[in-house]
């Protein structure tokens, strides 16, 4: 039978250049690294962290169960098969808004988890978007922005901190203060560019 | 982007990073909620930060100075500089794409040695290495080092003994010739006759035979000598392990040596051997209608037909000689080739004929059975066939050493043991 099987195979053009199922993997090329972690743990790593904030902002909202879990699944498949920053910061956006339409205000202390949880799927896309499957990543190229960016994170967070215990008061200079911040920012980002 | 920085670019995460955050800021100032707008503060402060600190320092990539030659593998070091991050894609023929991140050191270069897994001879190329550097959210354009070429000499294995052809040649060398001459190993002891040198008179012989002078008597020795041994590598074909190869359909692993590899690698052990112990070795590549590498002795020597071994190679398609290649008067010849086909067959009975002793070393490697039926049938009767010539020629008297991955290990024995019935046998040929 199998001999059989063979023979057909060798004799239909279409089955000949099939590939060989008893062929073995070609050899790897010897890399010396320090330790390293595989690309698919950083595109997971990126999916189950944008899944985490969509499913936490979904569940502040008085949002049907089904609705937000479909939601989420959708997102960690998406990132899942084409990971980007960029749809990392979609779902942080998503998060922001659903988070402006909950009935938590005027400042939701759970916001203070999802800023790390954000700014950590942002960065794991970045990762995911440039890296295979089978890529490896060393971990010290991994800590290479970990500083700056628990110095981002941890501000941000300390600011909410302290912002908390005056959410709700009618603060005019705060918000001139908000909009001259935003100001100087687009100046920064937008008038020198290159 | 500043002058002097050349290549970098800034890669596409701040444009977005800013939109999503101005995008909260508005969100969060237009509602009143400072939450909201806080949760788009990091990506903002990152993208001002990427736009504020460009890279500083020279971007460079590239491979070491390669050692051209060497014996061990086809091996590289990449060397990279500026930026912090080494995004690399390696890729080399009959290898899996390899790809990794490594961390640069902020004043310094990283190293990366690559090392392939292949284990053939000849000229080779090292990997080819396709490098992105990132500097904090820069990136530089894509640099591709790599794929020099190398020339991989054979290994070899260390033998004991190895036949060497009994009429030996010269007038200095490491062995004992059978004819008078000048050499360390005592004959006999013989009268004094014409021809023989004053200072040969062995005085304390002369006094106990011939107490009264009337004959005197000389010390007679051995000559030195060395012997003559040519390599002859069938280079006319390369065949690997998988017969749907042979034909140049596919490509041979990288990772299984050819039957040229271990011709190469048998040729590269019997030839140090000899050099080792003063013999004169010569070569000869069936493949090239070049004149032989003349026998002779010495390490330079020596390096010299490892050259010509990894350099040896198929030329067209396996072509039957008209003539022998002429190979020295009394030389021993060793004939690495897979026989399968008549020509060596044919060549080492004209070399008997001449009165050459011949030692054939089978370098077919251990060969996969096919799957495919067809090709089952065609490697069958190729395989009856070269049984038939190899069975045929040890009936006629010549010792077949096989090389291939199961045989090597007894090869050196095998050798070994044909030294000695050499040295014992008066015509062996």
């Amino acid at each position: 039978m199998r001999t059989w099987l063979l023979t057909l195979r060798a004799e239909l053009p279409l089955l000949r250049d099939l590939p060989d199922p008893e062929a073995r993997p070609l050899p790897r090329i010897g890399v010396v690294l320090g330790r390293t972690v595989p690309g698919w743990v950083l595109r997971a790593a990126t999916s189950l962290a944008s899944g985490l904030l969509l499913l936490i902002a979904t569940g502040r909202l008085a949002m049907d169960a089904g609705v937000a879990w479909t939601l989420v699944w959708i997102c960690v498949a998406v990132i899942a098969v084409w990971p980007s920053p960029s749809m990392a910061l979609v779902a942080v956006v998503a998060s922001g808004l659903f988070l402006a339409l909950d009935g938590h205000g005027p400042f939701d202390p759970v916001v203070l988890g999802l800023i790390p949880l954000g700014y950590a799927s942002v960065r794991l896309g970045w990762w995911a978007q440039r890296v295979s499957w089978t890529a490896r990543v060393e971990w010290a190229a991994l800590a290479r922005g970990l500083p700056r960016g628990l110095a981002f994170v941890g501000g941000t967070v300390a600011v909410g901190a302290l912002v908390l215990p005056l959410a709700g008061q009618p603060l005019g200079p705060a918000v001139v203060a908000g909009g001259a911040a935003l100001a100087v920012l687009a100046w920064l980002v937008f008038a020198r560019r290159p | 982007m500043p002058p002097d920085a050349p290549g970098w670019r800034v890669g596409g995460l701040p444009e977005a990073a800013a939109v999503a955050g101005v995008v909260l800021l508005i969100v969060g100032l237009a509602l009143g909620r400072p939450d909201v707008a806080l949760l788009g503060v990091p990506m903002l402060l990152a993208t001002v930060f990427s736009r504020t600190r460009p890279p500083a320092g020279a971007h460079a990539v590239a491979e070491d100075p390669p050692d051209p030659e060497t014996e061990a593998g086809v091996a590289s070091t990449i060397r990279i500089s500026g930026g912090d991050l080494a995004h690399v894609r390696v890729s080399a023929a009959g290898h899996r794409t390899a790809e990794f991140v490594a961390r640069v050191p902020p004043d310094g270069s990283r190293a990366v040695d690559l090392r392939l897994a292949s284990v053939r001879t000849g000229p080779q190329e090292t990997a080819i290495a396709d490098v992105r550097s990132y500097a904090g959210e820069w990136e530089h354009d894509p640099v591709t080092v790599g794929g020099t070429r190398r020339l991989v000499l054979p290994s070899s294995m260390p033998l004991a003994h190895v036949p060497v052809p009994r009429n030996l040649r010269g007038l200095t060398g490491p062995r004992r010739s059978r004819r008078f001459g000048d050499g360390g190993e005592l004959r006999d002891i013989h009268p004094f006759a014409p021809g023989d040198r004053l200072r040969r008179i062995d005085w304390r012989a002369t006094a106990r035979r011939s107490p009264n002078l009337e004959t005197l008597y000389v010390r007679r020795t051995f000559a030195d000598a060395e012997a003559a041994v040519m390599l002859v590598l069938d280079s006319r074909d390369d065949v690997g392990t998988d017969p749907r190869t042979w034909r140049h359909f596919g490509e041979q692993r990288v990772d299984e040596a050819t039957s040229l590899d271990l011709a190469r690698h048998a040729a590269a052990s019997i030839a140090r051997a000899l050099v080792e112990h003063g013999d004169r070795v010569g070569l000869v590549d069936l493949a090239l209608d070049a004149r032989p590498l003349p026998p002779a002795s010495g390490r330079r020597h020596l390096r010299r037909i490892l050259h010509g071994l990894a350099l040896s190679h198929p030329v067209g398609e396996p072509s039957a000689r008209l003539r022998p290649p002429q190979v020295s008067a009394d030389a021993l010849i060793y004939l690495f080739s897979t026989v399968l086909d008549d020509a060596s067959a044919q060549l080492v009975r004209t070399w008997r004929g001449l009165g050459h002793p011949v030692v054939v070393v089978d370098t077919l490697p251990d060969v996969r059975p096919a799957s495919d039926p067809r090709l089952a049938i065609a490697w069958r009767i190729v395989r009856m066939e070269r049984e038939l010539r190899l069975d045929r020629l040890a009936r006629e008297g010549v010792p077949i050493v096989h090389w291939a991955a199961s045989g090597r290990a007894e090869a050196a024995a095998g050798l070994d043991a044909l030294a000695r019935v050499a040295a014992r046998k008066r015509d062996w040929r």
